[in-house]
């Protein structure tokens, strides 16, 4: 047999998941015209990029009680309400924000922004769609009538569908959600309460750190048929305008200009720049490429990690991600954002090591 | 190119995303986030494809980029150990291959994913990687003799040559 028949022939076929999401995207992207697939994201990759981090974003395998109203910290501290935000962060929540839409005739939900922290550098949403009758039952942009319900939070066993015949939701309707301005390039989980009303959360990094960020969300819901497709026919669009204000605390800034080499990766660090907030440390890693043949033999892996005085590596801040951009004119930045502490240090100890190898570089401590 | 062909032809394409995902990604769900912000980038940025023809290479570019992002993703924030077993489907031909396959190095892994299984012309595979077509030849030689020694190793005392 030929070496081209018989690899065809060793990977598997594409499973029905990776199908369906093709097809599901491609809908979507059409039907809605370049809009709201930005915000869908699985919880499961979630769950496997955030539990390093320490951050429980696991939030649709909690448990909906009856009388439960998730706000923005059940989101960011986990089923296990991981304390790691500092208590000031409860006054950055902006609950009071005037809203304008939310509703649109004969829709099967009404949209609200329940809670928001924005500190300038990272935005949080919390919004709620509340069902119009007790007959609906809303979904997440990514839940497929077969998969288990307890996906939404519920504590029945079996499938979305058999719970939907058994409490009588004959009205099953698909939720997506977006940011219409741009403003924000948004990550989304969701909860479903005991009433019904689904609840997403919006994360997201933004950028220039204004001082009031004009949002507009825009939730966009179809029909599931019973056969799981969506009729596209039937199509509502709902829209929330809201402008949430920069509220920081008045955070502090330290700059560490001090360059250092580290060798082994072919990178020097010309300057670390963190920000404080009660919702993390903001860091920017400006690094510069020095030994273009032992960077490049890291095959963009380059990456940094911050280690506490014990030597331990410090965590990522709730519902927060890591970034890092290959160099451009050997020249790069690593952004991310830690857990927070009280005060900023005097020095900081970064390790240097190889994303894809796990090959550690020097680990150098750099004075303010 | 309206948005139909361009839905027709990332559809006709769907073996080829799953096996250019399946060989970089583990998870299934990482999988399907690679593919879908994959057709989001590329269905933005449709109207700057010059030549339709190109469309699957750049799809194939902007997959194979989206996969790189999601393994950086991960990397950074998984520590080694707590890198998850791959959630491996049946394959439908040999599965010592299969393993092999997936123990090589991306770097020769990706090239005879694209140029054997796909079928993909090596300027093409090259365009893809954006590397030259003297190195794609190279990863693909050094590819199948990795593969060979792989496969030459004895199973329970019994040597089996499986590619030729």
């Amino acid at each position: 047999m030929k070496l081209s028949d018989e690899l065809r022939n060793a990977f598997p076929q594409p499973d029905s998941n990776f199908v369906s999401c093709i097809r599901r995207t491609l809908d979507d992207l059409s039907a809605q015209d370049q809009k709201e697939i930005k915000p869908m994201k699985h919880t499961k990759l979630r769950i496997g990029v955030l539990v390093a981090a320490a951050v429980l974003l696991l939030s649709t395998i909690a448990v909906a009680a009856a009388d439960a109203r998730f706000g923005l910290f059940d989101f960011l501290r986990g089923a296990d309400q991981n304390p790691v935000l500092l208590p000031e962060a409860s006054q950055l929540v902006q609950a009071e924000v005037p809203q304008t839409g939310g509703q649109v005739e004969d829709s099967s939900f009404a949209l609200s922004m329940r809670e928001a922290i924005y500190d300038g550098e990272y935005v949080h949403i919390v919004a709620a769609a509340k069902p119009a009758s007790e007959q609906t039952l809303l979904i997440g942009p990514d839940c497929m009538l077969e998969d288990n319900a307890s996906n939404l939070g519920l504590e029945t066993g079996g499938t979305i569908a058999e719970y939907a015949a058994s409490a009588g939701k004959t009205n099953i309707q698909r939720l997506s959600l977006y940011d219409d301005t741009g403003s924000i390039s948004s990550s989304l989980d969701y909860k479903l309460e005991g009433d019904g009303t689904l609840v997403f959360i919006i994360s997201s990094a933004t950028e220039g750190s204004p001082d009031t960020l004009p949002l507009n969300l825009v939730c966009v819901s179809y029909p599931v048929n019973p056969n799981g497709s969506i009729d596209e026919s039937a199509r509502k669009e709902t829209s929330l305008a809201f402008t949430l204000t920069r509220s920081d605390l008045g955070r502090d800034v330290r700059t560490f200009a001090t360059p250092t080499a580290f060798a082994s990766a072919g990178v020097t660090v010309e300057s670390v720049e963190l920000k404080s907030s009660p919702m993390g440390i903001y860091y920017t890693i400006s690094c510069s490429v020095t030994d273009q043949e032992a960077y490049l033999a890291a095959d963009d892996g380059v990456c940094f990690r911050f280690l506490d005085a014990d030597g331990k590596i410090i965590d990522m801040a709730p519902g927060t991600f890591g970034e890092s951009s290959p160099a451009v004119d050997g020249r790069f930045a690593e952004k991310g954002t830690l857990v927070p502490a009280e005060s900023l240090p005097d020095s900081i100890t970064l390790q240097c090591f190889n994303c894809w190898t796990k090959e550690l570089y020097e680990t150098l401590t750099i004075e303010k | 190119m309206t948005d139909d062909e361009f839905a027709q032809q990332v559809t006709a394409m769907t073996q080829t995303l799953f096996r250019i995902c399946y060989a970089q990604l583990s998870q299934p769900c990482d999988r399907e986030d690679a593919v879908q912000e994959t057709l989001r980038k590329c269905w933005q940025k449709r109207g700057q494809l010059r030549d339709a023809r190109y469309l699957q290479t750049w799809v194939i570019r902007v997959l194979i980029n989206e996969c790189h992002n999601i393994q950086r993703r991960s990397a950074r924030l998984r520590p080694t150990s707590e890198v998850p077993e791959r959630v491996s489907l049946q394959p439908m031909g040999s599965s010592r291959l299969h393993e092999a396959l997936l123990s090589l190095d991306e770097k020769l892994r990706i090239p005879l994913v694209l140029h054997y299984m796909e079928g993909y012309p090596i300027c093409d595979v090259a365009a893809a990687l954006r590397i030259p077509q003297g190195t794609v030849k190279t990863r693909l030689r050094r590819g199948r003799e990795e593969l060979r020694k792989t496969l030459m190793q004895p199973i329970g005392g019994v040597s089996r040559e499986v590619v030729g």
